[in-house]
């Protein structure tokens, strides 16, 4: 019967040492990764960190008003002189030179927040979820601190623009449609047998409807050209006019000739077109880039559309700007100054856990050694979660532990206080109840923020959403095994 | 006693906030470095550096003034000093002090110093507005279902306040104690938020049980 008795406990005791070798196993994983041998170095197989741009780095991009510099050769009496001329003519014949910055009378303290108005709508449009932005009011010059990933060229050149769309005769240049007649710019998709096109739709308004049919009516396609590809890309690739080879009314004269549009952003010919029917819907549809069967093509082509739309809906930008500066620059918060937070965090953790050993003995070195375990999984969840650090971040998972920690307090305390009236599992499951009823608001609260469009809020929900779940599940099968099976054992 | 002990906690409380507001009105709030006005130089050392080196090299020629130092590019070898106010002087002075450490021959004349703008407040918190009123809500919406016992309208105005009111204190020591405005700022907001829900729940939780109690 002894005999029988001490089986058990050394069964017991084997089981609790199993538990706690799978716990060190987990800490050595999460705190110090598995290095193998790569091409004559070692490499941690352990996926690491991503981080945002307050720890890893960010690209900082300013932007500057451009200098349009317009001359203007006056005669002596003041007449403006359209002949292009040397200064040495100008001299000759005794005419008077003035340069003037177009460009300088928009930079007003009003265009400059109207421009960053734009600007942040523009990001917003584009998924960019982090950013820093700054303005100077005198000069106009705008400063953003962006997150440094395979868009941030892409977001740049975009943010810089001034988005002004032009609808013009290809020969007179006359405008015929600007930006004020836009409505919405949509993406869209077909799919067919060489893939999946996407392409971008300009809804016109009230007024840009009307115009837009008759800009089709008069830049109809004419017969002899109906079986030719009258679209001519310029600037960007493979962009054309959807209506282009529909089957279309002829012209009766067949040896008009054929008038065509050119769509501009700023300035820049991006396509020239004739429409082969009139289009009264008031929508004008252009593919972008080619066909494909690839995810990767489609999602790019779609963010290319999603780019050009937010910079033609809300209109140019008041001022013209220019790039004036654009680098890559690593985090002030280096790999040493980490250091310096993790042992104090490492300081911090060790007295609390001293505490509870103190106060509770056995049951506390226990709830200790399997505290440290939780907060290993929990970094090594982080790193094969969508989970993007940031400072926030790093303050979640502080208060995660600080949650975990106040559990465990509260689980040895009940077990201490009550183990005479209860048996442990039942005072374990009431803790527990009662523990996760008093934090469900942060709960509801890292749910909400996980859906927020802005990085660093997104991250530090993320990071109490999987924390306080993993320390749920994480604590049900390793500290509550181990507790009972020690209570039992006494 | 407890009574007696929450409210001189209160008051005090009461005191700090009018305290921060005085002094968020009069000086307002310091801000980090990197979200003030200020001045940056950047030098192409070409070789790789100890941030700490530059940092006292800038500590010696920019004068008593706090800076931040960066590497710039993937190649790290090159520096961006940030710091309140350069004067053509202190950047001539520093870049002579890094081309002798670092046996270079920059050119302190080419060395632009960049004025950097400051980030309008509104914009720190900008996107931060809307995720709180969501979160806070459904938050309220949840704690009138949960202790709906306890008077809906009472319980809902308890929490907004005290919500509020934590925050309020937060900002006011921040404000006082002039602790600067920036990356740790919106992580100290959440910690409070969550603590101050975590404090309503745990006393609504405290007086659920006693209500139970009385009416069983």
């Amino acid at each position: 019967m002894e005999e029988k008795q001490k089986t058990k406990r050394n069964g017991k005791g084997l089981k609790i040492l199993t538990i706690i070798l799978v716990v060190v196993l987990i800490t050595m994983i999460g705190f110090f990764g598995i290095y193998t041998q790569k091409q004559n170095r070692m490499e941690d197989v352990v996926k690491g960190y991503s981080l945002a741009m307050d720890l890893g780095g960010s690209r900082i991009v300013s932007i500057k008003p451009e200098e349009v510099t317009k001359t203007t050769i006056k005669d002596s009496e003041g007449n403006v002189i359209e002949e292009e001329l040397t200064d040495e003519e100008i001299n000759e014949k005794g005419y008077t030179k003035e340069e003037k910055d177009e460009n300088a009378e928009k930079v007003t303290k009003e265009n400059i927040e109207k421009t960053k108005q734009y600007i942040l709508k523009r990001l917003k449009r584009i998924g960019v979820q982090n950013y820093i932005i700054k303005t100077d009011d005198q000069t106009g010059e705008i400063t953003l601190e962006l997150e440094e990933n395979d868009d941030t060229d892409e977001i740049v050149s975009n943010v810089g623009t001034t988005g002004k769309f032009e609808i013009v005769d290809s020969e007179s240049q006359e405008v015929l449609m600007t930006n004020d007649d836009i409505k919405s710019v949509d993406v869209m998709y077909s799919t067919l047998t060489n893939g999946t096109s996407v392409y971008m739709v300009i809804n016109f308004n009230n007024d840009g409807k009307q115009k837009f049919q008759d800009v089709t009516e008069k830049y109809k396609t004419v017969e002899n050209k109906t079986d030719e590809n009258t679209t001519t890309e310029e600037g960007t690739e493979n962009e054309t006019a959807e209506n282009e080879t529909t089957d279309n009314e002829l012209s009766d004269d067949t040896k008009e000739e054929q008038k065509q549009i050119a769509l501009k952003i700023d300035g820049q010919d991006m396509m020239t077109t004739s429409f082969d029917e009139v289009i009264t819907t008031g929508k004008l549809s252009l593919s972008i880039g080619q066909p494909s069967t690839k995810s990767e093509v489609v999602n790019s082509n779609a963010k290319r559309v999603q780019r050009m739309a937010a910079m033609l809906e809300d209109g140019p930008l008041p001022i013209d700007y220019e790039v004036n500066g654009n680098e890559y620059v690593l985090s002030d918060i280096e790999t040493s100054d980490m250091q310096k937070i993790i042992l104090g965090f490492i300081i911090v953790s060790a007295i609390l856990l001293l505490i509870l050993i103190f106060k509770y003995k056995l049951n506390g070195l226990l709830s200790s050694i399997s505290f440290i375990g939780g907060a290993a999984l929990l970094l090594i969840l982080l790193r094969y979660t969508n989970v993007i650090l940031s400072i926030e971040g790093l303050f979640g998972i502080a208060i995660v532990l600080f949650i975990n920690y106040l559990l465990i307090t509260s689980i040895l305390k009940n077990i201490k206080e009550k183990e005479n009236e209860q048996t442990v599992l039942k005072i374990i499951k009431k803790t527990y109840g009662s523990f996760f009823l008093k934090v469900l608001p942060i709960y509801i609260m890292a749910v909400v923020f996980c859906f927020i469009d802005w990085l660093p809020i997104a991250n530090f929900g993320m990071v109490i959403f999987w924390g306080l779940l993993l320390m749920a599940l994480y604590n049900f099968i390793i500290t509550v095994p181990m507790l009972k099976l020690r209570e039992e054992d006494k | 006693m407890d009574k007696s002990k929450n409210k001189v906690i209160i008051l005090i409380s009461i005191v700090v906030i009018i305290a921060g507001i005085v002094m968020a009105v009069v000086k307002g709030f310091n801000f980090d470095l990197k979200y003030q006005d200020t001045k940056r130089i950047e030098l192409n050392i070409g070789k790789q550096f100890e941030r700490n080196d530059i940092k006292a090299i800038a500590k010696e020629t920019l004068g008593d003034q706090p800076v931040v130092i960066q590497k710039i590019e993937i190649y790290e070898d090159a520096v961006s000093v940030l710091a309140k106010d350069i004067s053509e002087e202190q950047r001539t002075n520093f870049v002579t002090k890094v081309n002798e450490k670092y046996g270079l021959e920059l050119n302190a004349e080419q060395t632009e110093i960049i004025t950097v703008p400051h980030t309008h407040l509104r914009d720190l918190i900008n996107p931060y507005i809307i995720p709180f009123i969501i979160a806070t809500v459904i938050i309220l919406v949840y704690i009138a279902a949960r202790y709906h016992k306890l008077k809906i309208l009472k319980t809902i105005a308890k929490t907004a306040f005290i919500v509020i009111f934590a925050q309020l204190l937060l900002f006011s020591i921040i404000s006082i104690t002039r602790i600067p405005v920036g990356r740790l700022t919106i992580p100290m907001v959440l910690t409070v938020y969550m603590l101050s829900l975590v404090y309503c729940t745990n006393k609504y939780e405290k007086e659920l049980k006693e209500h139970i109690d009385i009416n069983t």
